[in-house]
């Protein structure tokens, strides 16, 4: 029988906090989660080596884009461009790609369903943790990356590099939560994650371009991960607005997502 | 019943037409659609990029105009993509059907596993070799019209060699994935292998300071930079670049098979 089977009548309806903890473990404890920590230190190892001494026409360049060419500047660019976006939609879309169409392709999802658990709930649970341990991860980085590079890079500002990663830290996070939310919309989940990491790639692909044109400025903001690294204009007079606003944006669009996912589980159909 | 009425058995050319079949994946043709689409995106928006970008580019990597701008993303966006889509592909030769818990009953069928193999890879890289050459024609012809015309020849050279170079990488990869079990890590294993084709590149555009006195390994290392700053060289380039990676894939293909006949397919 084919048909979008509704919850069991005995669903509680409280959020599942204990299936979310034990989801969370699970996930931190998974192989994939140690291969994007060795990428992240290696990342936080050979960053400094690479950005070290920027050439001038890379410098004059990020000046044209920022209105600022300082080392700083040109290291945070780096950073951010160059390693953290494509680290956040490989890291997103692997660990949250997968939510619920893993399941499906297993072909494990009526089992799954017939538990005494909301569908909408059991994504939200299993997104949630693959967004906590993303966070911790990022976390962790951001903090080890800090501490490290007062050391390794000439005129390193940490608290300028720590507010812009606290607003990039959402990038990842908006990454895994567009990754669930599409792998729902596929029956396969690898065609769900190839769909993912294009899509991700092309919006971290124009994620500067507000910057690189201004003319398209306006347009470059439709894009999240613009939001993500909006910041770097603005390294030299970071205020509380500068780091508030793109966080409450991104922050809405990872809720959206999320409401879409959850939505989306509740209307999967299964194949008996 | 008589042996002339029985049904033909299944053979392993049947086994292999339909491997052919399923190797054409949903998402082919869409993303080399839009691979194409985007080589245009990035004719129109290069020239507005400001100059201190545009000079960057002619000092670090020796892309004078918008044609060696625009070659360059071609070889880069082509070599990448190939490279993904293959990658992709490759999920259905192992670690796929290990996930699925397939592979025990796939390989236990009457076929050598050297045959599986064959049976897999071919398609794919025939596919992969179409898919490479209708996004690198369709993208050289939006090039040729919005950002002038280029020596086609040496296009063509370099192009064999993008081609060749990325068919080559997805071989290679094909053996690295046969020591894992789960696709996530395969492509994040994918993803960080992706960077090392570009590691001198990335040197020669923040870090030049390596390259004092080796120019000489800058200029063969820089790929696809040094495809377009060095056209006359190209085809001489691809007569030793392409037959060399076709002996890289078959090694490559070869140490796979090895390592399947010794592997426990259902541990």
């Amino acid at each position: 029988m084919t048909g979008a089977a509704p919850s069991p009548a005995s669903a509680p309806t409280g959020f599942p906090w204990a299936f979310l903890a034990h989801e969370t473990l699970a996930v931190a404890r998974s192989r994939r989660v140690k291969l994007i920590v060795g990428l992240l230190i290696y990342t936080l190892v050979a960053a400094p080596f690479l950005l070290v001494t920027p050439p001038p026409e890379v410098a004059e360049a990020v000046e044209a884009f920022f209105g600022d060419g300082s080392t700083f500047t040109v290291f945070v660019f780096i950073w951010f461009d160059l390693a953290m976006n494509k680290l956040a939609v490989f890291s997103g879309a692997i660990l949250a790609g997968g939510i619920v169409t893993d399941e499906r392709t297993a072909g494990r999802l009526d089992l799954l369903l017939a538990k005494p658990i909301r569908r909408s709930h059991y994504f939200l649970a299993k997104l949630g943790a693959a967004l906590i341990v993303m966070a911790g991860l990022y976390a962790i980085l951001s903090l080890a990356a800090t501490v490290t590079f007062l050391y390794r890079v000439e005129g390193f500002r940490p608290g300028a590099f720590l507010a812009m990663a606290a607003v990039h830290l959402f990038a990842p996070l908006f990454a895994a939560s567009f990754a669930a939310s599409l792998a729902v919309c596929f029956r396969r989940k690898i065609t769900a994650i190839v769909v993912s990491i294009l899509a991700l790639s092309l919006l971290v692909g124009f994620a500067f371009i507000g910057f690189y044109i201004p003319s398209l400025y306006a347009v470059g903001t439709i894009n999240p991960f613009f939001h993500a690294v909006s910041p770097i204009a603005s390294l030299d007079a970071l205020g509380p607005l500068e780091v508030a606003v793109p966080i409450v944006v991104l922050i809405a669009w990872i809720a959206a997502l999320a409401a879409f996912g959850a939505w989306r589980t509740g209307r999967i159909e299964v194949d008996g | 019943m008589s042996e002339t009425d029985r049904p033909a058995a299944p053979s392993l050319a049947d086994y292999r037409a339909l491997e052919a079949e399923l190797a054409a994946r949903p998402w082919h043709w869409p993303v080399v659609a839009l691979a194409i689409a985007m080589t245009a995106i990035f004719a129109l928006l290069v020239p507005l990029l400001p100059e201190p970008a545009l000079r960057m580019m002619d000092r670090r990597l020796g892309l004078a105009d918008l044609t060696a701008i625009v070659l360059f993303d071609i070889y880069i966006g082509v070599f990448v993509t190939v490279y993904y889509l293959g990658c992709f592909d490759l999920l259905r030769v192992w670690v796929g059907p290990v996930e699925a818990r397939s592979l025990s009953l796939l390989l236990a069928k009457p076929i050598r596993r050297v045959d599986y193999l064959r049976a897999k890879l071919a398609p794919i890289a025939t596919r992969l070799a179409l898919l490479g050459t209708v996004m690198l024609a369709g993208k050289a012809t939006l090039a040729w019209l919005m950002a002038g015309a280029f020596p086609v020849v040496a296009f063509v050279a370099a192009s064999a060699i993008v081609l060749a170079s990325s068919l080559a990488f997805v071989a290679v990869m094909n053996l690295v994935f046969l020591f894992f079990r789960e696709s996530y890590a395969a492509i994040l294993v994918a993803t960080a292998a992706m960077m090392a084709p570009f590691i001198a590149l990335t040197l020669q555009l923040y870090r030049p300071d390596v390259w004092v006195d080796r120019e000489g390994a800058r200029d063969l290392l820089t790929f696809p930079a040094n495809l377009v700053r060095f056209p006359d060289a190209a085809p001489l380039a691809a007569a030793i670049v392409v037959p060399a990676c076709g002996a890289i894939a078959i090694v490559a293909v070869a140490l796979a098979a090895r390592r399947l006949e010794r592997i426990d397919a259902a541990g």
